[in-house]
C-alpha cells in the first residue's frame, strides 16, 4: 500500500510534467529537452525565496512555476523560433547544449546538494494501511487539477481547439490563418509553467538539486512514449504508470535499478504497441 | 593525380601527427594524445550510426563500458590475451547491438534517440549496481596492459602508440565503410527509407547493420580506454561524459564526413585537455561550441570548411556537403551521399 502511494505520489510529478512535455511536443514539435530545467528552475526558485527572502510559501510556489514558465518562454523565443527551419538533429543539439548550460549555471548558484522547502504542513492523511504526508496530497490534488484545467483548456475552448488542429496537421493550420509563433508561445507558457509547478511543488516533498533535470526530462519523454502521442489524460496515466512501476520495483527487486524499470517497461511497450498505450494514432 | 594527391593529404596529415607527438611528446602530450585518440575512436563509431546513418544514438555509452568493463574483466580474472579480449569483446558488442537494434530500429527519429538513451542509462545503472562483477561505484582497478606479439605496451609511449593507431585504424574502418555499396545504401535509407525500400532494399537490415558496426567501433574504444588508462569505473561511459561527448564531437566536427569527428575531437577535447580546464570551464565550452556549431555553421566545422573552400575555388566542380541528417539544403537536387565525393 505505502509503495503504491509513493508511487502515485511520484508518478503524479511525472504526470505534470509530462503533460506539460506533450503539449508542447506535439504543437511545436520540437524535442524540448530542457523541459526538466523548468522543473529544476521552479524548485529552486521556490526554496530559495523560502529559505533566503523568506516570502510566504505561496507566494513562494507561484513564483517559482512563474520562473519555469518565464525560462520556457525564453528558450521558445530565443532558440526554438530562430531554429526553426533546422533539421531535427540540430535542434536537439541546440536543446541538450543549453541543457548543460543550464545545469552547470546552476550548480555553480546553487552547489550540487539537493535541498527540500521547509513548511509548516506537519501530520498525515491517514488512507488505508498507510500514511500520506499533507505535502504529498497537495502535490497529487494540484497535480489533478492543472491536468484537468490544460485538458479543458485544449479540449473546450477557440484556442485549443487551434492547438489541436496545430498538432494534426501544421500546414493546414497555417494555411488557415493559425498565428503559429503565438501558439508556440502559448504551448511553451502553459507547458513550461506546469513543469515550474510540478518542481515547486515537488520541492515540498522531495528534494530538489542543480542536476535533476534532464532526469526528469527523461522520465518525461518516456512517458510520452508510453501513452502516445494522444491524449492529455493518456500522459497523465502513463505518468502514473512509471511512478508505480518505479516504486513497486525499487522496493520489491532493487533499489538500485529504479530508473532502469521504466525503461524496461518502455522498451516492451515499444515493442508490442509502437504507438503507444493509449496511442489513438496522431490526434491531441 | 592532383586529385589522388588531395585524398591521401588527410591520412598523410594525420599520421604526422600522430608519429610527431610519440617522437617529440613529453609523458604530458602524449598522455592527451591518447585521450584525444579515444575520444576520435568513439565519435568514429558514433559517426557510422549517426553521420552516415542518421540514426542518433544516445546509448554508446553503454557499448564503450561494455568494451572497457569486458577487457577488466576477462583480463584480471581470466588473464585473457589482447586478441581473446578483442574477439570476445566484438561478438558480445555486435550481438547485443543486433539484439537490441532489432526492436529499437522499428522506431524513429526522437524515439530512437529516447530509447537508445534508455540503452545507456540502462549500462550505468548495471555498471553501478552489479557489484559483485563491476565492483560498482569503485571500479576495476589494476588492469595490466598486453604484450602485443612481442610489442610490450607497459609504458606510456608504446601505449600512446598503440591508441593512435587504433584511432588511425577506425577512421580507415569509417573511410572505407563510407565508400563501400553498404555505406552508400546506408545514407540512402538516412535520405528517404522509403525510396530505398523502393529500390528493394530492406532498410531494416541496413539499419541494424550500423548501428551494430557503430557499436562495435564504440566497444572497440572501450578496450583503448581499459588498457590505457588500467582502471574501469561507471563514470566515463555515463550519458554526460560518453555519450553526450561523441554526440558533440560529431555534431560539432560534422557528420557523415570522414574527418569531422578527428577534427572536433582535437578542438574539443585535445586543446582543452592541453590547457587543463576544470571539467566546469569543460562543460561551458561544450555547450557553447555545440551551439554555435548548430546555429552558426549548420552541419559542422568540415562541411563549412569544404563550402568555404569551394567558394574559394570556383572552377572546380559544385560538390554538395552532407549535413548529417535530412536533406541538404544548399544544393537541391544535389543529394550527393554524405560521405562525399572521392576527392573530399
Amino acid at each position: 500500500m505505502q509503495e503504491l502511494i509513493n508511487g502515485i505520489v511520484q508518478g503524479s510529478v511525472f504526470a505534470l510534467v509530462a503533460t506539460g512535455l506533450l503539449l508542447i511536443f506535439s504543437i511545436v514539435r520540437v524535442p524540448h529537452f530542457a523541459h526538466g530545467e523548468s522543473v529544476m528552475i521552479g524548485g529552486m526558485v521556490t526554496t530559495t525565496l523560502v529559505t533566503q527572502a523568506h516570502l510566504p510559501l505561496v507566494l513562494a510556489l507561484v513564483l517559482g512555476a512563474v520562473s519555469g514558465l518565464v525560462l520556457g518562454l525564453l528558450m521558445c523565443a530565443g532558440l526554438y523560433w530562430p531554429l526553426r527551419h533546422y533539421p531535427e538533429v540540430s535542434v536537439l543539439a541546440a536543446s541538450l547544449a543549453v541543457v548543460l548550460l543550464i545545469e552547470t549555471v546552476a550548480t555553480l548558484i546553487w552547489g550540487a546538494d539537493p535541498r527540500v522547502t521547509p513548511t509548516d504542513l506537519s501530520g498525515a492523511l491517514p488512507l488505508a494501511s498507510a500514511q500520506v504526508q499533507w505535502d504529498r496530497v497537495i502535490l497529487v490534488a494540484a497535480a489533478l487539477v492543472f491536468v484537468t484545467a490544460t485538458w479543458a483548456y485544449v479540449h473546450h475552448t477557440p484556442r485549443g481547439r487551434a492547438m489541436r488542429a496545430m498538432a494534426l496537421n501544421r500546414t493546414a493550420a497555417l494555411l488557415m490563418g493559425i498565428p503559429v509563433r503565438r501558439y508556440w508561445l502559448i504551448a511553451f507558457a502553459i507547458g513550461s509553467g506546469l513543469a515550474g509547478a510540478a518542481g515547486a511543488l515537488y520541492s515540498l516533498s522531495f528534494g530538489v538539486s542543480a542536476t535533476m533535470g534532464s532526469q526528469i526530462t527523461l522520465n518525461a519523454f518516456i512517458v510520452i512514449v508510453f501513452a502516445g502521442v494522444g491524449s492529455i489524460f493518456g500522459a497523465f496515466g502513463g505518468g502514473l504508470l512509471l511512478g508505480i512501476v518505479q516504486s513497486f520495483g525499487g522496493s520489491y527487486i532493487s533499489a538500485g535499478y529504479q530508473e532502469m524499470f521504466g525503461f524496461v517497461v518502455m522498451v516492451v511497450i515499444l515493442i508490442v504497441k509502437p504507438q503507444g498505450l493509449f496511442g489513438a494514432a496522431k490526434t491531441a | 593525380m592532383l586529385p589522388r594527391l588531395r585524398s591521401a593529404l588527410p591520412w598523410v596529415l594525420f599520421a604526422a601527427v600522430i608519429v610527431l607527438v610519440g617522437a617529440t611528446g613529453g609523458p604530458f602530450l602524449m598522455t592527451v594524445g591518447m585521450v584525444t585518440a579515444l575520444s576520435i575512436i568513439l565519435s568514429s563509431g558514433m559517426n557510422v550510426a549517426m553521420g552516415y546513418g542518421g540514426l542518433l544514438n544516445l546509448g554508446i555509452g553503454a557499448f564503450y563500458g561494455l568494451g572497457a568493463y569486458g577487457t577488466a574483466i576477462l583480463s584480471l580474472h581470466f588473464q585473457a590475451s589482447f586478441w581473446v579480449i578483442l574477439v570476445a569483446v566484438v561478438v558480445v558488442a555486435a550481438v547485443t547491438a543486433v539484439v537490441l537494434g532489432l526492436p529499437i530500429l522499428r522506431t524513429r527519429g526522437l524515439y530512437f534517440a529516447i530509447a537508445t538513451l534508455a540503452i545507456g542509462v540502462i549500462g550505468t545503472d548495471v555498471a553501478n549496481n552489479w557489484v559483485e562483477v563491476t565492483q560498482g561505484p569503485i571500479g576495476l582497478a589494476g588492469i595490466e596492459r598486453p604484450d602485443l606479439l612481442g610489442w610490450d605496451l607497459s609504458d606510456l609511449q608504446p601505449m600512446y602508440f598503440f591508441a593512435a593507431v587504433v584511432a588511425f585504424l577506425a577512421v580507415g574502418v569509417v573511410a572505407f565503410f563510407a565508400r563501400s555499396r553498404y555505406g552508400q545504401v546506408l545514407v540512402a535509407v538516412r535520405e528517404d527509407e522509403q525510396l530505398a525500400q523502393s529500390f528493394g532494399y530492406r532498410t531494416l537490415a541496413f539499419k541494424v547493420g550500423g548501428f551494430a558496426l557503430s557499436s562495435v567501433i564504440a566497444a572497440v574504444a572501450g578496450i583503448v580506454y581499459a588498457y590505457a588508462i588500467q582502471y574501469v569505473s561507471p563514470t566515463p561511459f555515463s550519458f554526460l561524459t560518453g555519450s553526450f561527448q561523441a554526440f558533440v564531437v560529431v555534431a560539432v566536427g560534422g557528420g557523415g564526413t570522414v574527418w569531422g569527428p578527428v577534427v572536433a575531437a582535437v578542438l574539443l577535447v585535445g586543446v582543452p585537455d592541453l590547457l587543463d580546464f576544470s571539467p566546469t570551464t569543460n562543460q561551458f565550452i561544450y555547450a557553447v561550441a555545440l551551439l554555435v556549431v548548430v546555429v552558426a555553421l549548420r552541419g559542422g566545422v568540415v562541411p563549412a570548411l569544404r563550402r568555404l573552400a569551394r567558394r574559394a575555388a570556383p572552377p572546380r566542380p559544385p560538390v554538395a556537403a552532407g549535413t548529417g541528417q535530412g536533406r541538404s539544403r544548399e544544393v537541391p537536387g544535389q543529394r550527393v551521399p554524405a560521405g562525399g565525393p572521392p576527392t573530399a
